[in-house]
């Protein structure tokens, strides 16, 4: 049956058919009711206590506050103030990581944005600064921002980031052999008060 | 030559081939660093390190000697190396020195400051006697064995590192342990 048909379609222009064949599919899509309805997928959210497993680095947030103090210190300055975000935190790798300083960013209004580091991982039991995660040891840290005094209260709403990357060892981009940190999960909740 | 012995030299040919290839040093291992090894009691000569482990002793809790007045608590355990170590040249960093376990690497811990000892000060041929202070996993301690790796840097590419096994059944364990200052050793002083 296909005898006399296939020569006509045979002289019919290439440029014929791929249009034919994009307008086709874009009437399909339309039909379903376009790439509107496509789910786009949300960052997952944490709770204040809610484990967080990653490739590297599992974390808790265990909570949040504002502090007069940098954390393990007595000393006020009176001109800044210092929001803490307690963390215990796990590297399931095999070897000590140093990726604790990237892996956990907040965003408060416009006073600490998503690329600002913390100025500091304290060891809440000498004060010491945490340098690496030993492997297989919950650790809890104390990360803190310093912001100016009065610019952050305690109630404040706060977005915390937590932060993965990926083995890259072929990428020349990636001379560590490891991804730009990517953010992986949020957890929103509000500033508390230093106990 | 007959097609047989032809076929036999292939063969033989092929085997040495695979074995070749499969035991070549791979782009990674091929400048790994290597390792002088000793075992507890014996000095243990590195290009530029000597080091002798005195002891070891582990427990739940942390003394430091000149440092906070509480004991420091671990979720794990802390274990304590008692060494002596020899610097051949210059000064000295520590921090990079680990215990590897069951096919884990564990770093010392900079938790007790300079109470540890995390470097050798003095320069060359000056001995010191300190503790190097690892915080582990409860796991990690039940494992047997370790090896204490003394890297001195963190490129320790085809140089000499002296790594000492450690028998973890034969520490000597306690609630608590405690950490003295490094000292110099003086000439003349045993063992």
């Amino acid at each position: 049956m296909s005898g006399p048909i296939a020569p006509r379609l045979r002289r019919m222009p290439w440029w014929l058919w791929t249009s034919g064949a994009v307008i086709a599919a874009t009437g399909i899509v339309a039909a379903l009711g376009g790439f509107a309805e496509v789910p786009v997928q949300q960052l997952p959210e944490l709770r204040l206590g809610e484990e967080h497993v990653g490739n590297e680095i599992t974390t808790v947030v265990d909570g949040v506050v504002l502090s007069r103090e940098r954390p393990s210190s007595e000393y006020d300055d009176e001109e800044h103030d210092y929001v803490v975000v307690n963390l215990t935190v796990t590297n399931s790798t095999t070897t000590p990581t140093l990726f604790l300083s990237n892996s956990v960013r907040i965003v408060l209004g416009d006073v600490v944005d998503e690329f600002t580091a913390p100025d500091g991982a304290t060891d809440p039991r000498n004060g010491t600064q945490v340098q690496f995660l030993q492997p297989g040891l919950p650790t809890e840290v104390a990360m803190s921002w310093q912001v100016t005094r009065g610019d952050v209260a305690v109630g404040d709403d706060i977005r915390i980031g937590v932060f993965e990357r990926y083995d890259a060892p072929e990428d020349p981009r990636y001379r560590d052999a490891k991804t730009a940190p990517v953010v992986v999960a949020k957890l929103d909740t509000t500033v508390g008060e230093a106990p | 030559m007959s097609r047989r012995p032809r076929i036999l030299l292939s063969v033989v040919a092929l085997v040495v081939g695979v074995i070749a290839v499969g035991t070549a040093p791979n782009g990674t291992n091929v400048v790994d660093p290597f390792a002088v090894w000793g075992a507890p009691g014996e000095a243990v000569e590195g290009r530029v390190l000597t080091a002798e482990v005195l002891g070891a002793r582990a427990g739940s809790e942390l003394l430091i000697a000149d440092g906070a007045d509480a004991p420091i608590d671990s979720p794990g355990v802390w274990l304590v190396v008692d060494v002596e170590l020899t610097a051949a040249q210059g000064w000295l960093s520590l921090s990079q020195t680990e215990v590897q376990i069951d096919g884990s690497d564990y770093r010392t811990s900079p938790i007790a400051d300079d109470t540890a000892l995390l470097t050798l000060p003095y320069g060359s041929d000056v001995p010191m006697r300190g503790s190097l202070v690892f915080e582990l996993p409860e796991a990690a301690i039940e494992a047997g064995t370790a090896r204490l790796v003394l890297r001195t840097t963190i490129d320790d590419r085809l140089d000499s590192v002296p790594v000492i096994s450690l028998d973890l059944r034969e520490l000597e364990t306690s609630d608590e342990v405690s950490v003295e200052p490094p000292v110099v050793v003086s000439p003349g002083a045993g063992s």
